[in-house]
């Protein structure tokens, strides 16, 4: 446990001490400031485009952190040998991969608070209230980063960088997708289709559960249950996941 | 203790006991998570226009104008199944023509589908006129048009200029060209009606299309002499 | 009492990526490394020790056979618990301070934060860090980063250190004293097991050697059995003596070599330097050094080597 705590601790120590993630960070700031020019060019609905952009800017920055940090952790770790101290003491490879694992959602929650805090400062200026809708949706925004995160530690558990960061941001669109696509398999009528969409309708994380910027924006009550429920899906998906990933883990050999 | 299993054993262990129940379990949850039904409404409403969403596709833009398009079909399925109110349609389908002009796919669509399935016969033509700025040459959309006029609201002096544009346009069938014709008529236009019979007449070498219209010709012809006997 | 190590018919077999072609770089490799001894594993460049250590701490899996740390099989987690590794050209994290380091390592251990201080202090005093701590190891140098190495190998105060290429790429007084470290842990009776292949270095501390060749084992034994005791041969430096003088000797001398006024020639057998002297004396030469050579460790790689090219 104090290996996990300990590894996790250095992962967040080396994203803190990384310059992309501030250039990220920064650049997800000035969008959401962007969001006050766009704000004065529209007309009806005032604060939407900054509640819209502020979210928006969170969630894509968060997902480009996750991916980028995450399909970077292990190989690093691999390429620079700096892994070999650790797995010659009494540390599994399970414990290496979750602490990293704890390291990457450290990381992206501070750094989700850290905006989550601007976009609020944003808002009240603009409101001159507190919106206390946006909490659930940006904590499901980290939600949907801890689940991104878990699939790019999956895949650079065995692949470079460059191919996991590609499946990554390949699962992370089509997990925004597999609802229509399953509704559009069942419907084509064939069966090849139809199969390879429900397949991918199980296997691949159903993203889609975890937005709520629209109820966010506007104000739509959301059932507690529902969020219950998509927490549950996102820990067993991550599990799942993680599990795979030790799988695929163990077996290798650091070159 | 754990580690006294081969690494085989335990792989196998560890699929069979931990991957595979948790696969079935998260895949178990997609049902009551079903239940929950996303508000489409609120889910399109949060799409900014076009002109917004185009510096934020980062010169992207016609892949995310297919998955709006996917999306589209998507949210037209499921209410075409239920409850056939289609508020959203007109939106969605500006954003995808403000993305990707020259997808033509959602003129046809939006200006058949919001006409005739969600009656919403003004905003099917605000599609088809942006269809025909993106395709000029295309004798379909501004026949759409006066087609939603004719029919929709029966009103054949709308209609007109309209027909009269398309059926001056390329590869437009001759069912259009006669439709000119037709209107004519029913404006009151007899004189440009014929004329423009004759026109035709001239023109063609299909035989059936010039029996067709010297019969309507004739009938116009007809119709005039009644008139005229009961006059 | 349990051996330090117990390699038993450890082979390991590389697959390449694309064309999955094999390559055995390990094969049946056993081997006995008895606690409390200083051992070296000798081998030229690709013999295989990298694999093999890198087996032995679980960074790679074998193909075939296993091995025991203290009884302990390598392929459980608690045979690293008494064990230190100090890697081949040793990398850590760049971004870290030597002090931060350290405690992560304590941590990874599991140490309390007052016996992390502790430690960490006692482990700088013996790499000779003192002063360098607060640096980021970006700045380190190769000398640096090899002695924060050893300071992270020693950390749980192991039984059994194992060290690739301790002493690659240090000036003399950074051999000296990775040297003095090793001697330093087999007083307090721990086991040091490292590969090498400067041979002067391995001959000054170990008392075992192992000789590995293209990935199977040549020799092993203690190196005071390994090597003749025997003088090898004699070299003796004349002066006062021409060409022609010395020809009258030629059939005792297996060499001669001419600097200037100065003779250097070779005997090989102890009792023809007894007629030399006589000769030399008769002849009114001057013998200016008399230096015996024994076997070295590096007569008996090269002899190995060429067996194990042969082979
Ligand atoms: N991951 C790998 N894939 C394929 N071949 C490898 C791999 N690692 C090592 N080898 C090969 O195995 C052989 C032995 O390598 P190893 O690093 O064990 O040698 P070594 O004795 O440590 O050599 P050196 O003294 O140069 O460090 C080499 O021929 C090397 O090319
Ligand atoms: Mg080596």
């Amino acid at each position: 446990m104090r290996a996990i705590r300990a590894i996790a601790v250095n992962t967040f120590r080396e994203a803190v001490r990384n310059k992309i993630l501030y250039s990220l960070v920064f650049f997800a700031l000035v969008m959401m400031l962007f969001s006050l020019v766009l704000d004065q060019a529209t007309v009806g609905q005032r604060n939407k485009i900054i509640k819209d952009l502020g979210l928006g800017s969170i969630n894509i920055f968060g997902v480009i952190i996750a991916i980028v940090v995450g399909i970077n952790l292990v190989y690093k770790e691999i390429e620079k040998r700096t892994i070999y101290p650790i797995l010659a003491k009494p540390v599994r490879r399970s414990q290496f991969l979750i602490g990293k694992y704890f390291g990457i959602l450290l990381t992206l929650a501070v750094e989700t608070l850290f905006m989550s805090a601007f976009l609020f400062l944003l808002v009240f200026f603009y409101e001159g209230v507190f919106d206390t809708h946006l909490p659930l949706a940006l904590f499901m925004i980290f939600i949907e980063l801890a689940v991104v995160s878990a699939v790019a530690i999956f895949f650079s558990s065995f692949s470079t960088p460059f191919l996991s960061g590609m499946f990554t941001f390949a699962i992370y669109v089509i997990g925004h997708l597999t609802t229509y696509l399953q509704e559009f398999g069942a419907n084509s009528g064939s069966a090849i289709l139809k199969a390879l969409t429900t397949f991918f309708y199980y296997m691949l994380p159903n993203l889609e559960r975890f937005n709520l910027k629209a109820e966010a924006v506007y104000q739509i009550p959301v059932e507690s249950a529902k969020i219950y429920l998509s927490l549950l899906y996102a820990f067993l998906y991550i599990v799942m996941v993680l599990t795979l990933s030790v799988l695929s883990f163990e077996r290798r050999d650091f070159k | 203790m754990f580690d006294k299993f081969s690494p085989k054993t335990k792989k196998v262990v560890l699929i069979i006991g931990v991957v595979l129940p948790l696969f079935f379990t998260q895949a178990y949850l997609q049902q009551p998570l079903n239940a929950y039904k996303v508000n489409q409404r609120e889910d399109f409403l949060y799409l900014p226009s076009g002109d917004y969403l185009k510096p934020l596709a980062l010169g992207y833009n016609q892949v995310v104008a297919d998955l709006l398009w996917i999306k589209t079909v998507h949210y037209f399925g499921s209410h075409f199944t239920t409850d056939k109110e289609y508020p959203w349609l007109h939106h969605i389908l500006s954003i995808i023509i403000d993305l990707d002009p020259q997808f033509d796919f959602p003129y046809y669509f939006g200006g058949i589908v919001l006409s005739m399935e969600a009656d919403q016969k003004d905003r099917a033509n605000d599609i088809l006129a942006r269809g025909m700025e993106a395709y000029p040459e295309k004798w379909e959309y501004p026949f759409y048009i006066g087609f939603n006029h004719y029919y929709h609201d029966g009103n054949p002096a709308a209609a007109l200029p309209f027909i009269e544009k398309a059926a001056a346009l390329p590869k437009v069938p001759e069912f259009v060209k006669s439709l000119v014709g037709t209107l004519y008529l029913e404006t009151g236009k007899k004189e440009t009606a014929l004329q423009f019979f004759r026109k035709i007449y001239e023109n063609t070498s299909d035989d059936l299309v010039r029996e067709k219209i010297s019969m309507k010709v004739e009938k116009i012809l007809s119709e005039e002499v009644n008139h005229d006997i009961r006059d | 009492m349990t051996s330090a190590i117990e390699i038993k018919g450890l082979s390991k077999t590389f697959r390449s990526e694309f064309l999955q072609k094999e390559k055995k770089v390990l094969s049946n490799l056993n081997l006995s490394v008895e606690s409390g001894t200083i051992f070296g594993f000798l081998g030229p460049n690709g013999a295989g020790k990298t694999t093999t250590i890198k087996l032995l701490t679980g960074l790679i899996h074998p193909t075939s056979g296993t091995a025991f740390i203290f009884g302990k099989s390598i392929r459980e987690i608690v045979s690293r618990e008494k064990m230190g590794f100090l890697p081949e050209r040793p990398y850590f994290y760049e971004y870290l301070t030597g002090l931060e380091f350290l405690n992560f390592c304590g941590e990874l251990f599991g140490l309390s934060r007052s016996s992390r201080d502790k430690k960490i202090d006692e482990l700088l005093e013996l790499v000779d860090l003192k002063g360098s701590e607060k640096m980021q190891m970006r700045q380190y140098s190769k000398g640096m980063l090899q002695r924060i190495g050893l300071a992270q190998a020693l950390f749980n105060d192991p039984e059994l250190v194992i060290m690739d290429e301790p002493m690659s790429g240090l000036d003399p007084v950074g051999r000296k004293e990775v040297r003095d470290i090793i001697l330093h842990l087999k007083d307090e009776g721990k086991t040091v097991f490292f590969s090498t292949h400067i041979l002067s270095d391995a001959e000054l501390i170990c008392d075992e050697v192992a000789i590995l060749i293209g990935g199977t084992l040549r020799n092993q034994g203690k190196l005071e059995d390994f090597l003749n005791p025997k003088v090898k041969s004699i070299e003796v430096c004349l002066r006062g003596v021409s060409k022609e003088q010395l020809s009258q000797i030629k059939p005792m001398l297996s060499s001669m070599t001419f600097h200037d006024e100065r003779i250097l020639v070779c005997l090989d057998r102890e009792e023809r330097l007894e007629k030399l002297l006589a000769w030399v004396a008769q002849e009114k030469a001057q013998v200016i050094s008399i230096t015996p050579r024994k076997e070295t460790l590096e007569d008996l790689f090269l002899e190995e080597y060429k067996v194990g090219v042969k082979a």
